[in-house]
């Protein structure tokens, strides 16, 4: 019998029914906006994130004018300084440096990921497929501080060599001119790598996704005009997936500018800047700061209270960046899905000359920087210059070019064209094996210098007094203790927020929620320690531990929010439909029905989203959360593994190093072992819900 | 009517009990058409372990339409796309038998798919044009092999689109999306697309099952004007369609060819109960 047992209706003469269908309506209403208040926190939290960082940067905003966004200089008083008289704050050296090491990350990465997506999408049997893309995944999960440590001690010293060999063979092209070289191997060029690494796998997987939407019959119609395999990817379902891949590569360029750790540990740590009168300082090769990397180094002990309101103008820059980056990659993407190719006659033409003006403009910058290097390889080694390493890369690629001209035109057409697809496929092949190298060189070198020190030792409380004894147990309860706050707040709010945008958000209040929530989730997490220092550290002059917690778990939100959305948007209508048939409330419908359907993948959600935030460092630096002692206490900081980490890079105990290699191999497992359980749930989850 | 072939047909349809033809099959065919463009013999296809097609053997004459009908499942469309190996890409995918494309084995190791592909093109159930203009469209398959001469490539454009009947309708906005035309406009266009590549056998799965009967109608009136340049092959679930544009029809069931024969002997005078059946609408 059809009775909504919530409302107690028991009858099924007219009283009892319209009282319960109004007490229904009640039910129904409080659930809706009980949900919405949940989602709601996405765009609220924006703006309060922009106020508070607005408000601790007045005095900053206020004294520095313009002169802050314009200037080269940043020179803090000391600490012994009575006066903010010589304070010099330019925030330019910081932009530039940010955005250098995220141009470098994205020229690498882009290509090497969009291949490695073909590989996985188009190419590669279903039976390699899935384990390499299980394989990418786990790459992105990997924390960012352990990329840093990766990158300091064991990149930047083969990196010393390869910037030698670079700047031997290509020095006279600005961004691989010799400097003063800082010698360590810590500089611009290895943040950047150590970005592209990180960035990688989010392009890829994104990629793929994108790719594999790509309808077949839009393969079989280039493969029936005679496309090779090669030729249909490049020039049908490149095409058409071409939005969805800038979307990609905007929100991976999010993600770099917003990097902390892993930048921070590799760039050297210098005001940095080039000037245009002087190209050469344009170089990858000198150290330097990044926005984050600045913020991390000197926001936790400021020199005066100005040089903090200066840093949170930093921090206050770096958010308005990110989040315009972040809504410009929405707006295409929505923009592009519109309207695929074509366009009035001028617009096409507007737009083949843009296209062929950028490639042809691309090539003479190459040809004109290649041609200044063999000039001056000539005018210093005579006829032997036109063999150094610049000269024969350049030519081989003329020959290649010049060889191809020859063979489109010529008999040969169909031999070469089958030859080229090969190579663009065995090219393909080759991006998804570096992503897959990287990630077993990483595993590797943490293994290694991981296991040595986890023995029961390590496990032990630490011991203050004597760094050659003790053990990291602060830092695992601390970690533990944190990522359940964080859990406790970002999670439920996360489920009812995507309850919210899968059930009620179809319409203009859910679009804009769903807007603010992708925003939120490219906030670089510094900014929401700042944020999280600013509201509860500076007003409470304590809490460190629960701002550290509170940091987190609007990390979480976004994440909790989209995977419940997008996992609830999966389960058919027809399921609703029944329950709703039966007399039963939307509350019921959604918590008996729904969510039970779903609940792998919500349960998948989460798990990611802990496994993302038992990695973060720096919004717990920032608010302070760091300690060297055991205690459970939130009031006060609270050790983790990750600061630990970052704290004993540098230390002169061999224990110390050691046990934060060990801690390293503990927070990768963690994240691994999670990310490995969610996909487990998931599997098993979706395909019940998609069956069902 | 002119008097429309009659297929030299092996298998159970030569051996049922009806009454034969009165001209012989074999003259009738060279008569019309000279030899087959497609020979197919003895063909098993495979995927995985399921038998998808069983020893087919059909010859698919020039300057015709040769439909081919049967309920779904039937391996129609896998027959259809055996023919320029567009199965080559399903996991699992298995021939035998022979396909000869104007006496040249196409699965045979030495043949080029690319080049093949060019020469049996296919139009597919639902219009699927390249997320491009109108006139990159067309010009896809041509700028592959190779044509790069503005003069000739404009030239395409016109003849392709003036063949598929649409060049009226799409002169002055060659630029535009092809995404947006009308459906019928859409299917056209790929018709013209396929055309650029100058192919000689045309293969179309199903082209108006996701069209209007207006748009239908167009597609079958240009099929009509094809007819006469290309050996075209078109897969149909609608009976009266294969009636209207096919000159011979071949009705598949479970995998079998049952019966290929003239179309107006298939629907009027079908040998196999079975054909009979299918026609007068007993099932399917």
């Amino acid at each position: 019998m059809a009775v909504p047992t919530t409302t107690g209706g028991s009858g099924i003469n007219s009283q009892p029914m319209r009282g319960s269908s109004s007490r229904a309506l009640r039910t129904d209403r409080i659930f809706r906006s009980g949900t919405l208040v949940a989602a709601g926190t996405a765009p609220v939290l924006i703006a309060a994130i922009g106020i508070a960082l607005f408000v601790a940067a007045k005095r900053s905003i206020l004294l520095n004018g313009l002169g802050f966004f314009l200037g080269e200089k940043w020179k803090p008083n000391p600490p012994t300084a009575m006066m903010h008289v010589g304070n010099i704050f330019g925030v330019l050296p910081f932009v530039y440096g940010t955005l250098l090491t995220s141009l470098i990350a994205l020229a690498l990465a882009v290509p090497i990921g969009v291949g490695g997506a073909i590989f996985l999408a188009e190419i590669a049997p279903r039976k390699l497929s899935t384990p390499l893309s299980f394989f990418v995944e786990m790459l992105a999960a990997v924390p960012s501080i352990v990329y840093g440590y990766w990158g300091l001690s064991y990149l930047c010293p083969i990196l010393v060599g390869v910037e030698h060999w670079l700047t031997t063979n290509f020095g006279h092209i600005p961004f691989f001119a010799t400097t003063i070289g800082t010698g360590t191997g810590q500089d611009f060029f290895a943040a950047g790598l150590v970005l592209t690494l990180m960035i990688l796998p989010f392009i890829t997987a994104v990629s793929r996704d994108v790719l594999q939407t790509v309808p077949v019959s839009q393969r079989e119609a280039a493969l029936g005009l005679g496309a090779t395999r090669w030729e249909a990817i490049r020039t049908v379902v490149l095409r058409y997936a071409s939005s969805g891949i800038i979307g990609a590569v905007m929100l991976g360029l999010g993600r770099a500018l917003g990097e902390t750790m892993a930048v921070t540990m590799v760039i050297g740590g210098s005001v940095t800047i080039g000037h245009l009168k002087n190209l050469a300082s344009f170089s990858i090769f000198r150290s330097g700061y990044t926005m984050t990397s600045l913020l991390m180094d000197q926001y936790p002990s400021p020199n005066s209270s100005l040089h903090a309101a200066a840093l949170t103008q930093v921090a206050l820059t770096l958010f308005l960046i990110t989040v315009v980056v972040n809504a410009i990659a929405r707006g295409l993407v929505w923009l592009t899905a519109m309207k695929a190719g074509g366009g009035s006659d001028n617009s096409v033409r507007l737009k083949l000359l843009v296209s062929s003006s950028l490639k042809n403009g691309f090539l003479a910058c190459i040809v004109v920087v290649f041609l200044f290097q063999a000039a001056s390889d000539i005018k210093h080694h005579g006829a032997a210059g036109l063999f150094g390493g610049a000269e024969v890369v350049f030519m081989l690629a003329i020959a290649l070019w010049v060889i191809s001209r020859i063979l489109t035109n010529s008999r040969w057409q169909p031999q070469w064209r089958r030859f080229a697809s090969a190579m663009g496929i065995a090219a393909c092949a080759f991006c998804t094996l570096i992503a897959v190298g990287a990630l077993i060189g990483l595993l590797t070198y943490v293994v290694q210098h991981g296991l040595p020190a986890l023995n029961a030792g390590f496990f032990h409380k630490p011991d203050p007094d004597n760094p050659d004894s003790g053990g990291m147990l602060h830092a695992v309860v601390g970690t533990a203790e944190l990522v359940f706050m964080a859990a406790l707040i970002g999670i439920p709010t996360g489920i009812l927020g995507g309850i919210y945008l899968s059930e009620f958000g179809n319409d203009r209040v859910g679009f804009v929620i769903r807007f603010f929530t992708d925003l939120l989730n490219g906030v670089p997490s510094i900014v929401l320690g700042i944020f999280a220092y600013a509201i509860i550290v500076v007003t409470t002059t304590a809490y460190q531990g629960v701002a550290g917690g509170v940091a987190l778990a609007i990390m979480m939100i976004p994440t909790v929010m989209r995977t419940t959305e997008e996992l609830m948007r999966l389960v058919p209508d027809s399921l609703r439909e029944g329950s709703l048939g039966l007399g039963a409330t939307n509350a019921r419908t959604v918590w008996k029905v729904v969510l039970p359907s779903a609940r792998g993948g919500v349960l998948t959600g989460a798990l990611l989203a802990v496994a993302r935030v038992s990695g973060e460092t720096a919004p717990l630096i920032m608010v302070g959360c760091s300690s060297n002692l055991f205690h459970l206490d939130p009031r006060h900081a609270l050790a983790s593994l990750p600061v630990t980490i970052y704290v004993l890079r540098n230390a002169p105990s061999n224990l110390a190093i050691q046990q934060s290699w060990s801690a390293a191999l503990v927070l990768v497992a963690l994240v691994l072992i999670a990310s490995l359980l969610a996909r487990l749930i998931s599997s098993r989850g979706i395909g019940a819900t998609r069956t069902g | 009517m002119e008097q429309r072939t009659i297929s030299l047909q092996p298998g159970e349809a030569v051996l049922s009990s009806k009454a034969a033809p009165a001209v012989t099959p074999v003259q009738a065919t060279q008569v019309k058409a000279g030899p087959p463009r497609i020979a197919v013999k003895d063909l098993n296809c495979y995927y995985g372990k399921t038998q998808a097609i069983q020893s087919v053997s059909l010859d698919i004459l020039p300057n015709q339409v040769t439909a081919l009908i049967g309920p779904s499942g039937c391996g129609k469309s896998t027959f259809l796309r055996t023919l320029n190996r567009m199965n080559d890409r399903v996991a699992g995918w298995r021939v035998e038998g022979s396909v000869m494309l104007d006496g040249s084995d196409v699965y045979a190791r030495s043949i080029d798919v690319v080049q093949l592909r060019r020469k049996v093109g296919m139009v597919f159930q639902r219009p699927n044009p390249f997320p491009m203009s109108i006139r990159e469209n067309i010009l896809y398959g041509p700028r592959l092999h190779g044509e790069r001469n503005k003069a000739r490539l404009d030239d395409i454009v016109e003849r392709t689109l003036t063949q598929s009947a649409l060049w009226d309708e799409v002169k002055n906005s060659l630029n535009k999306s092809a995404f947006d035309l009308s459906g019928g406009q859409q299917q056209r266009l790929c018709i013209a697309r396929v055309l650029a590549v100058e192919p000689e056998v045309i293969l179309m799965d199903e082209p108006c099952s996701a069209l209007d009967p207006n748009s239908t109608f167009r597609i079958e009136q240009l099929l009509a004007e094809l007819e006469n340049r290309f050996a075209i092959v078109i897969v149909t679930h609608n009976l009266q369609q294969a009636a209207r544009v096919s000159a011979r029809t071949a009705f598949f069931l479970k995998g079998e060819l049952v019966e290929c024969c003239d179309t107006a002997d298939l629907f009027s005078n079908p040998r196999d109960k079975r054909t009979e059946d299918y026609v007068q609408g007993r099932f399917g």
